[in-house]
């Protein structure tokens, strides 16, 4: 462009933090769907291949950099800022553009001695050490990564954790820490603190006493902050609570001129800086460019457009849609961008009954219908939203939703989306809370509650976590609340004859405890979380003051509860045998399946042709163990059953936590599948609590069915030998598809030649349990 | 009790079976020809075609049990007709020889038939029983799943190793004359074999079992101090652990072997009865 400018570099080359990462990382280029606009070049690659391509590309363009120079104080206002350097000189500049990140600002321990030169702040290449003594202090994803680093290279490493457990990492890297812990490759100490360094050792601060560990090396990865005090000075201002200053939808900051891009503004990822680099520069120049999303936002408004600018657009969206109103401008259209615009006509349908999703929708223009029942329509308004259910409880879509008259426009957020918006976002969070209650109630009680008869209940209900194992409420206790099951499921045990037997099964979305409250009596049964269930508290005394204004909704109540009292009965006698088995699966995972594999043991000839078929029909690679998993059998038993290693398709699935190419989705018809633009980087499988992922490349077919029966030439049908991984067939992850490509359904049940095996989900399974029992 | 429907107990190929027996008999009965009743009256053509049609429809299983990805509905469903067709054999064949046997290959073509039929049942028998045994002989010595991905026969396995380590181990701190048991047990417990012991599954001649036996011996005509009677306890019964467990496998393996020792009768004998069919075929259209 031919602009006058010079690039101020604190160090003595560029591109400082991308260069501190650990040698050969893998950096990925996210978010996918954004375009590139800069004259650097950057797609995924190896941290040194991405080093090389812009070094090389900053050389040919001639930009005029000034290493070693680290910028004091800005003077003076916009069009003549002086920008004093330590050492004393002054760069005259009309903008200032502030990119300096976060890396430059690591959190220190804060402890005496510190910088005796033992303790690093990052780790260039764990092959630096071998057979060294290494406390490594942090938490977080780069302490994680960094301490199973060094020890798979034979250091002796301890890892300092100030809390009792490592939340703050990545699902997969909790697992590999985890796992380098109990096979005693790294040590950890929790709870602990360092209190100060010496030469050969940190002292920490644990439970037990302070603690001195032996170290050539400490290296703390505490984390990295925005450089606050330099900000401030140079006129940037924090809102309260906030982490990074305030930029307007240009990125500038509240002193006119003044420019802060990437992670100092609050967005870590590099395709983000470089594109914000490029459209700050086009304003400073006076040649504005709207951001790179915003063609792909004029795109999916295009619907809804009708002569408006996509600014109008977002103001309106953020305006009419209440869920939206915490966010800024430039957090709505990071946000828009995963999502989808729909437009339907009136009666057209949205989602459909029994369907497996798991978006969010919010309504921005019209309203929407869902039949309820006996002709009976529940109205959706604008601005409100639907299918929280899918998202929050994991459960199918329970009921149609139709466009209202007049059409309805809808955004449609996917899951992982939606899922960050409530996170980010309280009052989003909150907003969908309260729906849900709202919903619930409505669902539970009667449609005709609105939010002026609930608002006592929105008001005062409290969102509980309960770990697996743990009660809800015990059978005799005090009644003082009813829940809603807002994720997971329950068991529901009552004790006969001194033991506890299990008499029902209640998943999320259901309520439980109203009965003791209505009757005033005692919990006449243990409810239990059969997975982590997050459930709705509502206090005893809002629920019966609710109840008291409402007598039509207490009648309702009741008779919910003489129907479940009724039925609870007749399950609960003479089922020890039932209730073992239900014991059994709850205790393996099934609460929190939606389609897992049961196998009736006494039918299994042991064949294995479940498993070949499974090859047979997916690449030659078996998604069942069929010899492995847990299996219910005694002396005695009337029944066996076996769960084989294989996709339960879980309600909240464990394997979408952490996936970096967001690669694994739910279909409609409930599968959770991986999509091809996995990268094979494990997460996924480690995080499977069932070990049902797995990393294979595909293994070439030799013969036919033909040729092995008759010249025994070329693999038996569903065997094959393994693969040899290449550039071009590399190991990606497996896992069960629920054959929703195969004519005919899952061929582990087609190949079954003696019926043993069924796929079901747990209200199926538990049915035909009690069925047959 | 159980959980699905097995192959066994899906109605519709049993009275189909049922209803094709009835007819044979029926026909064999009223159709009373001139020159008595066999092979070439009308009803005995007829007896003749079926069969022929249901042993080749029966014969193709074989292969399309093997085709997973080409072939919609159920094995369970083809196996039932297997075995209730193949059940209805026994009378179309038998009624379409009119009891006429000699030295010759039609007579082979149905002593080879009922051989492939006797098996069939024998393996229906085997698939009807063992499952059962075999899920329970495992589970029952299974203390703890260490883990997911572990089968409960490898869980054994692994269960009998760790008994290794630790008779190996037992051997520095027990008195000597312990030696001999301990390293009878180690060298020479021996799991599987030729196919007859393993069919048999039985661990009379198992060295463990011996080597207990000769531990419980010396521990009877001993006095040990304290620390001795407990190592010496303890190893009685890690000893008496590890029998049960090469017990368990033996067993185990022997119920592998019965569900597929059937199978090496009825399928070789299912293609000698193809080629004898054949020539029994063209011998009779040929050269009658």
């Amino acid at each position: 462009m031919g602009l006058s400018h010079i690039l101020i570099e604190r160090s003595p080359a560029l591109s400082n933090t991308i260069s501190k990462y650990q040698k050969g990382k893998y950096i990925m280029a996210t978010p996918d769907s954004l375009p590139l606009r800069t004259e650097v070049k950057f797609e995924a690659d190896t941290r040194e291949t991405i080093l090389e391509n812009w070094t090389a590309r900053v050389n040919e363009l001639g930009v005029n950099v000034r290493y070693n120079a680290e910028v004091e104080t800005i003077d003076g206002e916009q069009g003549g800022f002086q920008v004093r350097l330590a050492g004393g000189d002054v760069v005259e500049a009309e903008t200032v553009v502030i990119a300096i990140g976060l890396q430059g600002n690591l959190r220190k321990m804060g402890v005496p001695d510190e910088d005796n030169g033992l303790t690093h702040y990052q780790l260039d290449d764990p092959k630096d050490y071998w057979d060294k003594d290494i406390v490594v202090v942090g938490a977080g994803d780069a302490a994680i990564e960094n301490a199973v680093a060094l020890a798979q290279n034979e250091n002796r490493v301890t890892i300092v954790n100030r809390k009792r457990e490592f939340a703050r990492a990545k699902p997969g890297n909790i697992s590999l820490i985890m796992e380098a812990i109990k096979d005693e490759m790294i040590e950890c100490v929790y709870n602990a603190s360092p209190v100060s360094v010496t030469d050969k050792s940190i002292a920490l601060k644990t439970p037990d006493g302070e603690r001195i560990v032996r170290a050539d090396r400490v290296i703390a990865r505490i984390g990295a902050i925005a450089p606050r005090k330099f900000v401030e000075a140079i006129g940037g201002v924090f809102e309260e609570g906030a982490d990074f200053p305030r930029v307007s939808e240009t990125y500038e900051s509240d002193r006119a001129g003044i420019y802060y891009i990437g992670a100092l503004a609050g967005y870590p990822l590099i395709k983000h800086c470089l594109n914000q680099g490029y459209e700050v520069i086009q304003t400073i120049a006076g040649d504005p460019v709207d951001g790179a999303d915003i063609p792909m936002l004029a795109d999916k408004f295009q619907g809804i457009a009708s002569g408006r600018s996509v600014h109008e657009i977002l103001n309106d969206i953020r305006d009419s849609i209440p869920l939206f109103q915490g966010l800024t401008v430039l957090q709505l259209r990071e946000f828009l961008l995963d999502a989808d615009v729909h437009v339907k006509q009136p009666g057209d349908g949205i989602i459909k009954k029994g369907e497996a999703g798991d978006s969010l929708f919010t309504i921005l223009k019209g309203n929407v219908d869902v039949p309820i029942g006996g002709g009976a329509v529940f109205s959706v308004p604008q601005g409100q939203f639907f299918g929280e259910m899918g998202l929050v409880m994991g459960r199918r879509r329970n009921s149609d939703v139709i466009a209202g008259q007049g059409g309805a426009t809808m955004i449609e957020i996917p899951r992982t989306a939606a899922l960050k918006l409530l996170a980010s976002s309280a009052p989003a969070k909150k907003a969908l809370t309260d729906t849900v209650v709202l919903r619930k109630m409505q669902t539970f009680l009667s449609p005709d509650l609105n939010v002026v008869d609930l608002a006592e209940v929105l008001e005062t209900y409290e969102i509980v976590d309960f770990s697996r194992g743990e009660a809800l409420m015990e059978e005799g206790d005090e009644a003082d609340a009813v829940y809603v099951i807002q994720s997971g499921s329950t068991v529901i045990t009552r004790n006969v004859d001194d033991k506890d037997v299990v008499i029902n099964y209640l998943p999320a979305g259901n309520m439980v405890g109203e009965m003791a409250l209505l009757n005033d009596a005692p919990r006449a049964a243990t409810v239990r979380a059969a997975v982590g269930v997050e459930a709705l508290k509502i206090r005893k005394e809002t629920f019966n003051r609710l109840l008291d204004r409402k007598q039509k909704v207490r009648q309702i109540v009741q008779r919910v509860v003489a129907d479940r009292a009724a039925g609870g009965g007749a399950r609960a006698s003479g089922s020890a045998a039932k209730s073992r088995i239900l014991d059994f699966m709850l205790a393996n995972g099934i609460g929190e399946a939606t389609n897992a594999i049961a196998i009736d043991n006494k039918l299994c000839v042991r064949c294995d042709f479940c498993e070949k078929a499974c090859a047979e029909t997916h690449d030659g690679i078996p998604r069942l163990n069929r010899a492995a998993g847990p299996t219910y059998s005694t002396r005695n038993a009337q029944a066996q059953i076996h769960i084989p290693v294989s996709c339960r398709h879980c309600e909240h699935p464990h394997c979408m936590a952490d996936c970096p190419p967001n690669a694994l989705y739910r279909s409609s018809d409930g599968a959770v599948k991986i999509n091809d633009t996995c990268i094979g980087c494990g997460n996924c499988a480690r995080n499977c609590p069932y070990d049902a992922i797995h990393l294979s490349a595909v293994p070439k077919k030799r013969g036919n069915l033909l040729t092995w029966m008759l010249f025994g030439m070329g693999d038996r049908p569903g065997e094959r030998k393994p693969a040899q991984k290449s550039k071009d067939n590399k190991e990606l992850a497996r896992k069960c598809d629920l054959c929703e490509d195969v004519r005919g359904g899952p061929a582990c049940v087609r190949a079954c030649p003696t019926g043993a095996i069924i796929r079901i989900g747990p209200e199926g399974l538990i049915k035909q349990i009690q069925d047959a029992l | 009790m159980y959980l699905q429907t097995g192959f066994l107990a899906s109605r519709g190929w049993l009275w189909i079976g049922i209803l094709i027996s009835v007819l044979a008999i029926a026909a064999y009965v009223v159709h009373d020809p001139i020159g008595g009743r066999d092979g070439s009256t009308i009803v005995g053509y007829g007896l003749g075609g079926l069969s022929a049609l249901i042993v080749l429809y029966l014969s193709i299983l074989g292969i399309r049990k093997r085709r997973f990805s080409s072939s919609t509905g159920r094995r369970r469903n083809s196996v039932s007709a297997h075995v209730f067709l193949g059940l209805a054999l026994i009378f179309t064949a038998t009624l379409h020889t009119g009891f006429e046997f000699e030295w010759s290959v039609h007579t082979l073509g149905y002593v080879l038939l009922m051989i492939v039929v006797i098996s069939g049942i024998w393996g229906v028998a085997v698939y009807a029983d063992l499952p059962d045994k075999m899920g329970r002989n495992l589970s029952e010595m299974i203390v703890e799943k260490k883990r997911h991905d572990m089968s409960d026969l490898e869980q054994i396995e692994e269960d009998i190793e760790e008994m290794d380590r630790k008779l190996e181990r037992s051997l520095q701190f027990l008195p000597d004359i312990f030696r001999p048991p301990v390293q009878l047990s180690l060298e020479k417990t021996k799991i599987g074999g030729g196919l007859f012991s393993i069919i048999s599954g039985s661990s009379k001649k198992c060295a463990t079992a011996r080597a207990f036996r000769e531990v419980s011996d010396l521990v009877d005509h001993r006095d040990w101090n304290e620390e001795e009677r407990k190592r010496v306890s303890e190893l009685v019964a890690d000893m008496a652990r590890k029998r049960e467990l090469a017990a368990c496998l033996r067993r185990d393996g022997r119920y592998r072997a019965l569900l597929s020792l059937w199978l090496w009768f009825h399928v070789p004998l299912t293609v000698a009865l193809l080629a004898t069919l054949i020539i029994h075929v063209i011998l009779v259209f040929f050269y009658w």
